[in-house]
């Protein structure tokens, strides 16, 4: 069979990276000289492709209902689930006679805020337990068991169960995500945190006296921080994911406030007469969610040039977008040889 | 191995306590008291009291924590004050369907990811694979309810040939039953199906980098035999793990994926019950998923054990 030829480069990749490309992992210490972040970003197609898409998302989801003054309250029963620009609505509307584009555009807020504002909480939380865990050693004991009881709990459900006991909201809604996805962050932050805390650098700042709190500060910290960037991009994604399957259940936004959850549900209702809004809100979340994937994606080989980028996690586009494999690769048998049958 | 089995057991213990308190601390998460949240605002204040009194809300939190465990340790989940029975007839009558569900998406994810990544994984860089990783991608980003909605949408709405929602036992009928169930799987191991064709892919190119398959290959063996018997083999661990770690997904997911297509799961139970404020339902369906979810990764570990010797020894040492 044939062997894949060398991944060539024509997406104007830097040569440093066709460096780690055949080198073995570990051997990215010997790189020449780094350029810098804006330039290796500009390099990294994935990471740039989802940066614009997502900035695009948040651009027209702020903006456009803002320019046009839509109204994604405004009932009127005597326009229900007109088509796309019919009766003066640009996307139609819905089984309430609410301008369909209005309820998207303003879900898309509600979803970006819930993001967000999980991403970011997720992100302190998790940092803070996840470093205290690694420095002081009986605490460690005490959070990670705890951290695991929750983990152990199918995620959707213990936010279905924390949103419906808490009762319907979007502060309790962004808790009870906050809550329920912080222990993974948390043992992330734990095991980087614990690798750097095993530096020699550590060590020396230890033995000249450092308090705990700078070195924490000044060497734990800046150091998980990398790994904790590109969590928090696939948080925000994850996040936005979740409170749509919740909002759909009845169990986030509650109803009239829109949110691309409330807005399947209800398009689910009227998906016979009115596919429309079915599509649109999937389609809002789908490209929403891929954008911060593959920001994540590309972030991940910014921060850290070593990392592989295989099976980890969601999101790898490396194929389509002409990314080398990171991986060492012996030379093969000639080709030919390979499916001769005996 | 004995021993490797009961320190994975008793390791569960420090999990399981964690779990019990926070699905015993759900219901009384609730904004002032759990009884007229359960009953709703235009109950009498006579009827709330009886209700705490019955529900045992007037005694301490500890007590009640233990009293709840204990019937919870029995077998005894709770009373539906809304279904008027018994939480686990409940859930057991709500059983079957999910499990039919999970189970066939499952078998659905399996079908598609392992040919689809070990294909991806041996004629990597070629159109195979750049196509499998471009779809998986995508795959990642849509939630299997919008997959199930868009499915539904295409299916049964425009193509008019499957059933939009409902179900039909399989066991009884089934040809309808899968009828019914087939779009539910789909889009429910459609997902499962993008993570784990990674994983396959991932985990079958280390394997075809192993000495041992240049030795195969030298030795004349056919390239089919080569790929599904030497290799997905060895590849078979990290696909199982990924197994077990998403079965919570795909049990989640089945909740979701059952109230789009009406099929009368745990899911449809759950959903009714967040309506309802029906609490002792809520926790006990939440309690036997993480119990599914916990017991499936115990089989997973004991299962590696078993599969590979390096696994139990370490553990004993």
């Amino acid at each position: 069979m044939h062997e894949e030829p060398p991944q060539v480069h024509d997406s104007g990749r830097p040569p440093a990276r066709e460096g780690t490309a055949i080198m073995a992992p570990g051997a990215a210490e010997s790189l020449p000289a780094r350029r810098s972040i804006w330039s290796r970003a500009r390099h990294n197609s994935p990471f740039m492709f989802g940066a614009v898409l997502f900035l695009i998302v948040a651009l027209i989801a702020t903006l456009v209902p803002f320019i046009l003054q839509l109204d994604p309250y405004a009932v009127d029963t005597s326009r229900r689930l007109s088509g796309i620009g019919e009766e003066g609505y640009l996307l139609g509307s819905d089984d309430f006679g609410r301008d369909l584009l209005a309820r998207l555009l303003v879900g898309a807020q509600t979803s970006l805020i819930v993001g967000a504002s999980v991403a970011v909480l997720r992100g302190v939380l998790g940092t803070v337990i996840g470093i205290c865990a690694s420095y002081f050693r009986v605490l460690d004991h005490i959070l990670m068991r705890v951290c695991d009881g929750l983990m152990a709990i199918p995620a959707i459900l213990l936010a279905i169960a924390l949103a419906a006991a808490l009762g319907p909201s979007v502060p309790n809604l962004i808790l009870a995500l906050t809550v329920v996805f912080t222990p993974n962050v948390a043992r992330l932050v734990r095991s980087r945190a614990l690798a750097v805390l095993s530096e020699t650098f550590v060590e020396a700042s230890r033995v000249q006296g450092a308090p705990p709190l700078h070195i924490i500060l000044r060497h734990v910290l800046p150091n998980t921080l990398s790994v904790l960037t590109v969590q928090v991009t696939f948080i925000f994604a994850d996040s936005i994911i979740t409170e749509a399957a919740l909002s759909f259940l009845g169990a986030g936004v509650p109803t009239p406030e829109p949110s691309w959850g409330n807005i399947l549900n209800d398009g689910r209702g009227v998906i016979l007469q009115f596919p429309l809004m079915t599509v649109a809100a999937s389609l809002s979340l789908v490209v929403t969610v891929l954008a911060l994937n593959l920001l994540g994606d590309g972030l991940r080989d910014l921060v850290d040039p070593r990392s592989s980028g295989d099976d980890t996690r969601r999101g790898m586009v490396s194929r389509l977008f002409g990314r080398a494999p990171r991986t060492a690769r012996r030379p093969r048998p000639a080709a030919t040889e390979e499916s001769t049958e005996p | 191995m004995l021993t490797y089995i009961c320190k994975r057991i008793l390791s569960l213990i420090p999990v399981l306590t964690v779990v019990s308190v926070v699905i015993f601390s759900i219901i009384h998460l609730t904004p002032g008291n759990p009884a007229r949240a359960i009953l709703g605002p235009e109950a009498s204040a006579e009827a709330v009291a009886a209700l705490a009194e019955e529900m045992g809300l007037n005694r301490p939190i500890v007590v009640q924590y233990f009293s709840w465990l204990g019937s919870v340790l029995t077998g005894d989940l709770g009373y539906s004050p809304f279904l008027n029975r018994p939480v686990t007839e409940a859930i057991a009558g709500n059983l079957v369907p999910t499990l039919q569900l999970s189970t066939l998406a499952l078998l659905v994810a399996v079908a598609i990811a392992v040919p689809l990544g070990t294909l991806a994984a041996r004629y990597r860089g070629s159109i195979v694979d750049s196509l499998t990783q471009g779809v998986t991608l995508f795959g990642l980003a849509v939630p299997s309810f919008v997959l199930g909605l868009l499915l539904m949408l295409t299916f049964a709405v425009n193509l008019r040939v499957l059933p939009v929602a409902g179900y039909t036992n399989p066991f009884t009928d089934p040809l309808e039953g899968l009828r019914y169930l087939i779009l539910p799987a789909i889009s429910l191991g459609g997902v499962l199906a993008a993570f784990l064709t990674r994983t396959t892919r991932a985990a079958v190119m280390d394997v075809l980098m192993a000495d041992y398959i240049d030795a195969a290959r030298s030795r004349g063996v056919v390239e089919g035999r080569l790929l599904f018997r030497h290799t997905l083999r060895n590849a078979g661990l990290p696909i199982l793990t990924v197994i077990g770690l998403t079965f919570g997904s795909l049990v989640t997911g089945s909740l979701v994926t059952e109230t789009i297509f009406n099929i009368p799961g745990l899911g449809t139970l759950l959903v009714n019950s967040i309506e309802r404020r029906d609490y002792p339902v809520i926790q006990g369906v939440v309690l036997l998923a993480t119990l599914l979810y916990l017991l499936v990764n115990l089989v997973v570990d004991l299962l590696y054990a078993v599969v590979d010797p390096r696994i139990r020894y370490s553990e004993e040492k």
